[in-house]
């Protein structure tokens, strides 16, 4: 026993530093673990809400001005009135000579990549618009319901990001 | 056997100055780990998933519209309806609708409720609603034309 005379570092010193050691990591995983979840979460929000705004824009609204179609140089993007859609203005955003697709990012203001799919009722594809998704770390989809000439047509835009 | 080991790594029971217990050790080890899983339970709200929910609605928001622009709502015929329902509804997904209908010409009252089903609701996982109003007119034999009902329509729309 005289030989712990003195001594500075006793065991329980040494217990008191490991239980630290696995407390800060507890805590160092808990921080890193729910800042990356909180982060996924408001960027998959953001996504979702730009996608609302734009489907509900194109849906929803002729474009500005409603001739863009022909000029090719919209400063609002548009496809019809109220889910009634005008084929020729779906056909001209997929055309890139008409509109680039940076062009058309910067229409509709997005910070993602864009894509939109027009299907008929049997799932063919009819006309499609924008950078197909391809290697996307983050994707949401939205499918909205319209009618060109009376008949239904379902819209699937996607906003992506690698 | 445990206990006794740890007794004798920490110098036996003579060590002096030797203010660690083992209860306080699994005290906090215990708190630790408690800790660590309440706030696991609690953080799972960060993610509540109400995308699916949003979609139905606009969904079902398209289809009153598309069900209106083509006329079929204001034909107030449930066949016809439930038609173009079948057609209007994405796979996937069943919808309702039912029409209340009041006549407008004199004294408002109620007339009648319309209801198309494209598919029964079943074990539905997830429903929304949407509703819209809108007026039918008629020709009177004077050729005006005047407010003949008022209607509100009001679809569910659900998951399959």
């Amino acid at each position: 026993m005289n030989l712990h005379k003195g001594q500075i570092v006793t065991i329980d010193a040494y217990i008191g530093v490991a239980i630290f050691i696995f407390i800060f990591t507890i805590a160092g995983y808990t921080y890193v673990f729910y800042s990356q979840q909180i982060t996924g979460q408001n960027l998959s929000n953001k996504m979702q809400e730009q996608l609302l705004s734009i489907s509900d824009l194109l849906m929803n609204f002729p474009g500005n001005f409603s001739d863009w179609n022909t000029s090719c140089n919209p400063t609002i993007l548009g496809f019809g009135k109220n889910g009634q859609i005008e084929y020729g203005k779906l056909a001209q955003i997929g055309n890139a000579s008409c509109i680039s697709y940076q062009k058309l990012k910067r229409t509709l203001g997005s910070d993602f990549e864009f894509y939109l799919e027009a299907k008929n009722v049997t799932g063919g594809t009819n006309t499609s618009a924008g950078l197909y998704p391809l290697n996307s770390t983050e994707k949401v989809t939205v499918r909205r319901i319209g009618l060109i000439n009376n008949v239904t047509y379902f819209f699937d835009f996607t906003l992506w990001r690698v | 056997m445990l206990h006794t080991f740890l007794i004798s790594l920490c110098g036996g029971y003579k060590m002096k100055g030797f203010i660690f217990s083992l209860d306080v050790l699994f005290s906090i080890l215990l708190l630790s780990v408690f800790t660590f899983q309440v706030t696991n339970i609690f953080s799972s709200s960060l993610s509540i998933n109400t995308w699916q929910n949003t979609r139905l609605e606009k969904q079902a928001e398209d289809i009153l519209n598309a069900l209106y622009n083509r006329e079929d709502l204001q034909s107030l015929n449930s066949t016809r309806i439930a038609n173009s329902l079948t057609q209007l509804v994405p796979a996937g997904l069943g919808a309702r609708i039912q029409i209340e209908t009041y006549t407008v010409d004199g004294l408002p009252r109620f007339v009648r409720v319309n209801t198309s089903t494209s598919t029964s609701i079943g074990n539905a996982s997830e429903i929304v609603q949407s509703r819209r109003p809108f007026v039918t007119f008629y020709t009177d034999v004077s050729g005006n034309v005047r407010l003949q009902n008022s209607s509100l329509a009001k679809i569910w729309v659900w998951l399959k």
